[in-house]
Order: C-alpha cells, then sequence, then structure tokens
C-alpha cells in the first residue's frame, strides 16, 4: 500500500524538464553510423511498404478527379461505406467500451481465452469471417434460422450484414485499445471518488471514462479505419449490391474489372482516410502498443 | 447517487467550514468517542490486529515503519480494505463487522486525503472539491459554492479554475485538503499528507494543517512515518510495528520513555533493557548505567544523545566515575549544527558533539575517548 506514484510535475510545476547538458561541447558525428549491413535490407523494406502507394499516386487521374467523385460509381458506395462504417463504430463502441472494462478490471474465470478470443478476428483471414457468420446467421444458420422464422429479419446480403461483418472485423481493434487503457490507469482515483461518496456509476462516468478518452478516441478512429477498407467478410456475408452493400472496396475490386481509372480514385480516396485517421492519432495507438 | 445521503449532511449546515465549534486546541480534553474499533487484515505473510478508539476533535497518528500495517489501518477505516475480522464502530454505527455488515466507502462519513492527493486531473479545482457534494446529490451551483468557501480557507481561490496539474505540492495538498473537508465527514483520514513535499514547503504546510485540523470537529487519523509530523499535528500517537501496537501515548511521554528500540531510533534516543539492582542497573548488552529511580527488576534505560559528553580517553586505567565508560569511535555522521558520533561501548552510544568539539577530540574510526552521560537526562522506567 506504498504506491510511490507521487508525481513530480505535481511538486515542482515550475521546474524545466530534463535539464540539458551544461558546458558541454556539441558531439561530433563520429558513434551512431548506421553499418551498410542494416541500411540496405531498410531501405528495401521501407520501399516495399511505401512505392506501391506511390504507384496510387502517379497513375492517379488528377484531372478528371471531381467529376469521378460524384459519378454514380464512386458516389454512392463512398456514402454507403461511411454510413455502414460509422454504425459499425457506434456498435463496437456500445459494446467494446464494456467489454474492455471487463476483460480489464473484472475477476472472472478464464480471462486469458477470452482475451484471446477476443483477439481472433484480428488474425482471422476476414473471408474465413464472412463464412462463419454465414454459419450462423444465414437463412438455415444457427440463429438466422430463428430470425427469419420469428422476426422475418434476415442479414445475410443487406446493408445491415455490411454493418454486422466490419463490426465482427474491427471491434477488437476498439476493445484492445481500451483494455490497454483502463490496465494501465490508476485505480487509486476511482477509489478517491468513492471515499467521497460517489456511486459506481457516478465514478465510472465522471472520473474512469475521462481519463480513457484519448484511448477510447483512439480505438474508434483505428476501428472506424478498419471497417472502412472491410473486405472479405463483407463480400461473403453481405454479398455485392450496388447501393446496398457495395461498399468501396468492393467497388474497388469490380471496378478493377470494367474501369481501372475509377478503382484508382476509389483507392486513392480510401488512401486519403487512411492516412488523415493516423495523422489525427498520430502516434499514440502504435506506441502504446509497442509499450504494453 | 449514493443511496444513503450522509446523515451529517443533512442536520448540518454545508454552507459553512467550520460550521460546528471548533474544539479548542490547547485544552486536550476531547469530546466523546467516536470511533471504536478492532481491526484485523490478514493477509498471506501479514496480520494487522489492533485496537484503536478516538474521540471527537482528537488527532490520532499512526506511526510506524514501512509495512507496519498503518495504511492498511486507514484504508480499513476508509472501507477500501474490508476487515478479516474484528469491528469499526462509528457513532454507534457499525461500518464494517464480518461477516455481514459492510457498509460501502462512498456510505462512510469520511474524508480522506491520499498519499500523492490523487486529485481528479481532468476536473478544475473547484469541480475536485465540490465532487463529494455533487455525488450526494447537491446542486451544481451550491456545490460550487460550497467549494469557494473551502477553497477561500484554505487559500486556494486564485486557482479555483485552474487544473491540478498547475498546483505546487503544497497547493495540491491543500486542495485534497479543501476536497476531504468539504463533505463534513465524522472522520477525517490522512495518509501521509507531508511525504509528497519537499523539505522548504513541508514545514509551512505542516503548521497550516496542524490549524486546520485543531478546527475540525470530527476524529481524525493521521497516517505517518515522521515523528515530526506526528508531534506536531497529533495529540496522540499510535506507534504500530509488524502490525501490532507496541505503545500509545502523548507524543511527549513516547518521546521520553519509548518502548523499543525502533521508537528510540525515530525520537533520536539511546534506550537499553536491563535488570536493576540497588542504584544500577546491568544493561542486557553489557555495561551497567546508574540511577536514583528505584523500581527494580526489568526496565528500560533512556537518554538523548545530548546527554553524552565525551572527553579524551586518559592513558592509564585509572578508575573512572560513574555513567562513565572507555567506549571507540565507529563512525559518525552529520546532522543541522552536529555531529552524531556512533561509539562501541559497552553499552553503544549515539553521542552528539558540535563540529569544533569532534575535530578538537580527532574522532577517527578506532579512536578511544571516555563517554559521560549526565545523571539528570537519564530516565529509567519499567514497561
Amino acid at each position: 500500500m506504498k504506491p510511490d506514484a507521487l508525481k513530480p510535475e505535481a511538486l515542482t510545476p515550475d521546474s524545466p524538464g530534463p535539464s540539458k547538458p551544461v558546458g558541454r561541447k556539441p558531439r561530433r558525428r563520429t558513434g551512431n553510423r548506421i553499418p551498410a549491413l542494416l541500411l540496405i535490407p531498410a531501405a528495401l523494406g521501407l520501399a516495399v511498404l511505401t512505392v506501391p502507394l506511390l504507384g496510387l499516386l502517379l497513375r492517379a487521374p488528377w484531372s478528371e478527379l471531381p467529376q469521378r467523385l460524384i459519378s454514380a460509381e464512386i458516389g454512392p458506395a463512398l456514402r454507403l461505406s461511411l454510413l455502414c462504417a460509422t454504425i459499425a463504430t457506434g456498435i463496437c463502441l456500445l459494446l467494446g467500451v464494456p467489454l474492455a472494462w471487463v476483460l480489464a478490471r473484472a475477476d472472472i474465470p478464464g480471462k486469458s481465452i477470452i482475451r484471446a478470443l477476443v483477439t481472433v478476428p484480428m488474425v482471422l483471414p476476414p473471408i474465413v469471417g464472412g463464412v462463419a457468420l454465414l454459419l450462423v446467421f444465414g437463412r438455415r444458420g444457427v440463429i438466422g434460422e430463428h430470425l427469419d422464422t420469428w422476426l422475418g429479419i434476415s442479414l445475410p446480403f443487406s446493408t445491415a450484414g455490411v454493418v454486422l461483418a466490419q463490426a465482427f472485423v474491427a471491434m477488437p481493434f476498439l476493445v484492445l485499445s481500451v483494455e490497454g487503457a483502463i490496465r494501465a490507469s490508476d485505480p487509486r482515483y476511482e477509489e478517491a471518488a468513492a471515499t467521497l461518496g460517489a456511486s459506481r456509476w457516478l465514478i465510472f462516468r465522471r472520473v474512469t471514462l475521462p481519463s480513457l478518452l484519448p484511448a477510447v478516441v483512439a480505438g474508434t478512429m483505428l476501428c472506424w479505419a478498419r471497417a472502412l477498407g472491410e473486405f472479405g467478410a463483407t463480400i461473403t456475408f453481405a454479398g455485392n449490391f450496388p447501393g446496398q452493400t457495395t461498399t468501396m472496396p468492393l467497388a474497388v475490386y469490380m471496378a478493377m474489372e470494367s474501369d481501372p481509372q475509377a478503382a484508382i480514385v476509389l483507392s486513392l480516396v480510401l488512401l486519403l482516410v487512411s492516412v488523415a485517421v493516423l495523422a489525427a492519432m498520430r502516434d499514440r495507438w502504435l506506441t502504446g502498443m509497442v509499450s504494453r | 447517487m449514493t443511496d444513503h445521503p450522509s446523515p451529517d449532511l443533512r442536520h448540518r449546515n454545508v454552507s459553512e467550514p467550520y460550521a460546528s465549534d471548533p474544539a479548542d486546541p490547547a485544552s486536550g480534553d476531547h469530546g466523546p468517542t467516536i470511533v471504536q474499533s478492532r481491526v484485523r487484515v490478514d493477509r498471506e505473510d501479514f496480520r494487522l490486529d489492533i485496537e484503536l478508539s478516538i474521540a471527537e476533535g482528537e488527532v490520532v497518528a499512526l506511526l510506524g515503519p514501512n509495512g507496519a500495517g498503518k495504511t492498511t489501518t486507514l484504508r480499513a477505516i476508509a472501507g477500501l480494505t474490508p476487515l478479516t475480522a474484528g469491528v469499526i464502530r462509528v457513532d454507534g454505527r457499525e461500518w464494517d463487522r464480518p461477516p455481514g455488515v459492510f457498509t460501502a466507502p462512498a456510505d462512510r462519513s469520511i474524508g480522506v486525503v491520499f498519499q500523492d492527493y490523487l486529485l481528479f486531473p481532468h476536473m478544475t479545482v473547484r469541480d475536485n472539491v465540490a465532487f463529494g457534494l455533487r455525488a450526494r446529490g447537491v446542486t451544481p451551483k451550491r456545490s460550487a459554492q460550497v467549494a469557494d468557501r473551502w477553497l477561500d480557507v484554505v487559500g486556494l481561490t486564485a486557482h479555483a479554475d485552474s487544473k491540478p496539474g498547475g498546483l505546487s505540492g503544497g497547493q495540491a495538498q491543500r486542495a485534497a485538503l479543501a476536497r476531504a473537508l468539504a463533505i463534513e465527514p465524522r472522520l477525517l483520514l490522512l495518509d501521509e499528507p507531508l511525504a509528497a513535499l519537499d523539505a522548504g514547503t513541508r514545514m509551512a504546510v505542516r503548521g497550516e494543517l496542524s490549524r486546520h485540523l485543531s478546527r475540525f470537529p470530527g476524529a481524525t487519523v493521521m497516517v505517518t512515518h515522521d515523528p515530526l509530523d506526528a508531534m506536531v499535528l497529533a495529540d496522540r500517537l499510535v506507534i504500530l510495528e509488524a502490525g501490532r501496537v507496541v505503545q500509545s501515548g502523548s507524543p511527549a511521554r513516547i518521546a521520553r520513555e519509548p518502548h523499543t528500540d525502533y521508537i528510540a531510533d525515530l525520537m533520536g534516543l539511546n534506550r537499553y533493557t536491563g535488570s536493576q539492582v540497588d542504584g544500577r542497573v546491568e544493561l542486557d548488552g553489557g555495561g551497567v548505567i546508574h540511577t536514583e529511580v528505584a523500581s527494580g527488576g526489568r526496565v528500560t534505560v533512556a537518554f538523548p544523545p545530548s546527554a553524552a559528553r565525551l572527553r579524551p580517553a586518559p592513558s592509564s586505567a585509572e578508575p573512572v566515575g560513574a555513567n562513565t565508560w572507555h567506549a571507540t569511535v565507529d563512525g559518525a555522521e552529520q546532522h543541522a549544527h552536529t555531529v552524531r558520533v556512533i561509539l562501541d561501548g559497552p553499552p553503544r552510544v549515539l553521542a552528539d558533539v558540535t563540529a569544533a568539539r569532534f575535530a578538537e577530540l580527532g574522532l577517527r574510526p578506532g579512536a578511544r575517548v571516555l563517554c559521560e552521560v549526565a545523571a539528570a537526562e537519564i530516565r529509567c522506567y519499567s514497561q
């Protein structure tokens, strides 16, 4: 019971940060030279990651870009993608944050197994996820059969199916991001709130959640980006019906056959969104993953 | 919101800080007993088992080495660590009596100041102080008003709208105190309230805390490992070692007659146990001390390092007087204005000398000196 979390900034807010070495001459650039043996594969690795994206930029039909963006092919797909990814992310938030909470804090048996199960969709080939979803929610599926006969609801090959497929694939990103933050957060703040008379719900709302907000935001954006790019599970489970289930990635796939220029434009839009998400998150999520 | 708003809040005027009669700090008399408890907490390799009663207006300091169970006691009273056995009774109401009776922390009338304050970093200082009132269903406007009055009491009005991250250590401590007091608890629990402060701030904050504690009408329990904090702030010290109370009483008494080596060390005293025969106490570790107090049997002898005088050892083995013996310097450490010399006896003694005297006598390790203790400063008592 002796946490030594004395925050130095709380003690001396005015003191400068780590002091710079004083009175030392600037070091000459002798050390820290990268060996050539590492430099070559490193450069190749960078090329593998970036050259394809450069190709996309080089071959993009920049002049006709504006017209193409509002064309009949792209417009509906873009709108459907944004809508489905946003709804799927909303569902992931509603279900994923409590799930992260339970994984981080609840004292339940087999928690490591549950955590492993949560991460499975991250590494599973999305198409396998699509097949699995079909087996469960398909018209003859374990649950889908009852949904169909009792409620008249049919998920596969519908917009709702797209949302389900995206949520299935994207939720782990949110859960893991938030769970890490909950585990790293200091439960003593919650104790302090409890001694002040706060109920559990009030503590969660006013103390815990605000401290998790950065992680929730990062997890949400990551989740949304993943949902937006979802292809395999969507095409397997929801099919490819323009206006209903044809999201951007599916449209890219189709356009590659008929109109490669359109495919490039669609890809460019998806690339732009991904870069925007990364830029907004900066390195928060990535560093979080590494340091955990 | 809590199911049971604090009964105190319903009957007392929430708006006025220190609305109740402040206890007179000078009188030393305290009101009726508020807390009656036997705190027992078992862990794998540790058992805390103490009895603790605290009166209205009394400040009790739990003092002890790390791992003695001080903080666990505080957490048990706060309801953050449930008892294994025993009972915590406050104003006749049972807060914890396993199995079966347990009042959640939120439903106990307590104000806790945590070791590193735990001010909510995303809220303003005002919202921090108002938090307890908001949790008890007081309207936002009213809570803010009360919070502002408390911030005025602790002198933080100028910082009401800043985030805790911008506060200095002393300011954060005062904000935490205001947050704990704003709900007018029956019990104020302080966990190492000054440990996070640097030496300079510490003295000022200690004085200020003392002022607030003397005006607090309820009972106060403070955990500390600093004897000075305990003696300045508390009416009564309860010394814990390895989960048990080894001594309890007024700071003055404990400072004079420590019961264990730990306390003697804490108070900076030389302490020996021995058997008294006539006017002589034969110390267990060797050596004899003469004293006029004759209680007989097993006794403890104590004297401060300042009572030991050192002088050059005579070359010949001439006989020495009472309470004087040959000693060898074992080591020395610099204190504020004196040098504390560790002497091998028997008995082993800590002696304070001035730096000038230290140089004059050439007290290098291994040097031989004569050590004399003034009889008037030796205390002899049976436990």
